[in-house]
């Protein structure tokens, strides 16, 4: 059998997929691998579709008892995952996370073939995957994963498999090509319709080249419907959702006065943690990607395609906050950045190596151990994030706590959590809950400890609140009203259970006595196992 | 007459064993097995199906399949929002179904008739004159 540069693409999807999914892992136990509030959600939208067997609406306890209030997330990898789910008995928080991986990995063999075509060569390509597998630091190229900006990440394949598409059809012209690009638009919308605008433009020059191409009435109606006839009725079906639903969480995406401080780094999208940028990449990555550009500027005609969909791409994520008000999901696309500087970087590489006489087979040779050695140097860090991911924020005992919540606990009851809600993670509990901040805790932890008595009023926040990232529920046919996000401000009177973790000595000593004084206030242990203690008022226990 | 066929499902068995290999993760033989067969099942197969025809090389047309097959849980939308359809196991697997019999009705002439792929052209001696593919 004949040897295929491409086959090297192979071994790379397994080792990358490794990795990723490695990172946080996949325990079968309990949702331990979910690291940040946005998978958490994540993960809680497949098992929406499990329990509900439908997608349009939420869960009551999502919308504080509503059952009209309109679904945000796009459903496309949800529903894969609750697919997964359903037919393999494997949780949610794996399956979901498996697809979020493999596509990442899936999405590196894509650039191989990107970067073939686009550049002519097969060593560029080979180097330039193997590259982007563990080519930096976790700020450069994990961002997506570790983030936890999962539905972005199997969105950006379908973007990656676009420009493939788009490559490929700029140079063949195959109709197929269009129904492949026309199935990844389909997918875009579904999974992260945001995404779509930085695809625009080149489906654009699809448009123009098809219309070039085709002479007969027949032809172009023949390829224009393989261009935009899935993804047109879709877009149709799903117009209420994108005006009134998905139209009411994106107000910020529309042209405006641009904000008065744009910056390219700015960190108030993500609390604090920084957009991926160009200081993130290392010198050897950034100089030989500025020489590859310039010697691509000097031969423009030559790279022409090239140069326009790099141009495009760092518009999109470097000169946008100057034109949307709040191009905060266009400014992830950074995620993306790897995936044009690593085959820069190649390109030199490979260039260089052209100077010197050696046979085709040693060339690849030589590649492939630069790419080894990158790996084997990208390894290190990769093994300090992976120790740095090792906490969780349901641990088991956790875990068997919200599973006896969830078979115990009235659907309609609500649930006061005093401690151990971070990062979102009591949307496992299922139930309308009101989460208590530590800073809320130890304000009030200090107004006991003075006056001997239960503060009346708590600030909480609801569970699922990032979930309920617009509050739109249906209220008849193509008719939708806002809801409203309760008062945080409450009383523990107004819950009918209240969740508490011992997480050390003291916070067990003032837990005990809320559960003294509750008992008085008739309330009564209901769960209490591993540290973990719930108290129910006796009607509602 | 059903070599193209034969020779989508080798393929087809070919990409299953890569999913085992991309589903180590797991660590759990069960989990391995059952994630792959699950994928390939859901996922894969029905991109498979409209995928192979493309005339494409093995690696071009995994991930293909891969496209198509996940881009193909758009079916589902229509059935939730507009029909309520329930999203149980039943409609998963006749949504399934239904692609990969349109996949093979549509592309019967590759599966069932005389356009044949590369491949199977280049690794095969034709006793009759080849459809050259386009």
């Amino acid at each position: 059998m004949e040897f295929k540069a491409e086959y090297v693409v192979l071994p790379i999807i397994i080792v990358a997929a490794f990795l990723y999914m490695g990172l946080d892992g996949l325990p079968l136990t309990h949702p331990g691998n979910i690291k940040a509030a946005d998978p958490f959600y994540h993960a809680l939208a497949v098992e929406n579709i499990i329990d509900t067997h439908q997608w349009k609406y939420y869960p009551a306890w999502v919308a504080f008892g509503d059952t009209k209030a309109m679904n945000v997330q796009p459903p496309l990898l949800y529903t894969q995952a609750a697919i997964l789910t359903t037919f393999t008995g494997l949780p949610s928080w794996t399956t979901i996370y498996f697809i979020v991986c493999l596509f990442a990995a899936f999405g590196i063999g894509i650039v191989f073939f990107i970067i073939e075509r686009g550049f002519k060569s097969e060593l560029v390509a080979t180097l330039a995957v193997i590259t982007l597998v563990l080519p930096l630091g976790l700020q450069a190229w994990f961002y997506s994963i570790y983030i936890g900006l999962w539905i972005q990440v199997v969105a950006y394949f379908f973007v990656v498999a676009f420009v493939w598409m788009c490559v490929s059809f700029l140079r063949d012209g195959h109709r197929w090509q269009l129904w492949v690009a026309n199935a990844c638009v389909v997918a875009i919308i579904i999974t992260h319709p945001q995404d779509l605008i930085p695809i625009f433009p080149l489906w654009a020059v699809m448009a123009w080249k098809v219309w070039k191409k085709t002479s007969t009435l027949k032809e172009r109606i023949a390829s224009f419907t393989a261009l935009a006839s899935f993804s047109a009725i879709l877009f149709v079906l799903l117009l209420p959702h994108f005006i009134w639903v998905w139209g009411d969480a994106s107000q910020s995406m529309v042209p405006g006065i641009y904000s008065p401080n744009p910056t390219y780094y700015d960190t108030s999208y993500t609390g604090g943690l920084t957009l991926p940028a160009l200081y993130f990449f290392p010198w050897w990555v950034l100089i030989p990607s500025a020489i590859s550009i310039i010697a691509m500027g000097i031969q423009w005609r030559k790279f022409k395609g090239a140069l326009g969909v790099i141009s495009l791409y760092m518009f999109v994520i470097y000169a946008t906050p100057f034109i949307f008000k709040d191009p905060y999901y266009l400014l992830r696309m950074r995620a993306l950045q790897p995936y044009v500087m690593m085959p820069l970087v190649a390109l030199v590489v490979v260039s260089l190596l052209s100077m010197v006489r050696l046979q085709q087979s040693l060339k690849y040779v030589s590649v492939i151990i630069v790419g080894v050695l990158l790996l084997w140097a990208g390894y290190a860090p990769y093994s300090q994030l992976q120790s740095g991911l090792a906490g969780e924020h349901i641990t088991l005992q956790k875990w068997e706590a919200y599973q006896w919540i969830q078979k115990s606990i009235p659907v309609d009851s609500k649930i006061l959590m005093l401690e151990g809600t971070g990062q979102a993670n009591p949307m496992f509990t299922k139930r309308i809950a009101g989460l208590v901040e530590p800073d809320e805790l130890i304000r009030h932890v200090q107004y006991i400890v003075k006056n001997e008595t239960m503060p009346l009023d708590w600030t909480v926040e609801w569970n699922a609140l990032t979930v309920r990232h617009t509050h739109v529920r249906e209220s008849g046919f193509m008719s939708y009203v806002n809801y409203p996000e309760w008062n945080r401000t409450a009383r523990i009177s107004d819950f009918d259970y209240v969740y508490m973790e011992n997480q050390n000595e003291q916070v067990a000593n003032i837990n005990a006595w809320f559960v003294q004084t509750l008992k008085s206030e008739g309330y009564d242990i209901v769960y209490n196992r591993n540290g973990i203690v719930v108290v129910g008022r006796k009607h509602a226990a | 007459m059903l070599r193209e066929l034969k020779m989508a499902g080798t393929w087809f068995a070919i990409s299953l064993g890569f999913m085992l290999l991309l589903s180590i993760a797991y660590k759990s033989p069960y989990a391995i097995v059952a994630i792959t067969l699950g994928y390939a099942a859901f996922i894969l197969l029905p991109g498979y199906v409209w995928a192979y025809p493309l005339k494409q090389t093995f690696v071009q047309t995994f991930l293909l399949a891969n496209i198509i097959g996940f881009a193909w849980g758009a079916a589902y939308v229509p059935l939730d929002i507009f029909l309520r359809v329930p999203l149980n196991p039943v409609t998963f697997i006749v949504v399934t179904m239904a692609s990969v019999c349109l996949g093979l009705y549509i592309n019967r002439g590759t599966y069932f008739g005389r356009q044949h792929h590369p491949t199977l052209q280049q690794s095969t001696p034709e006793k009759e004159t080849p459809v050259n593919p386009s």
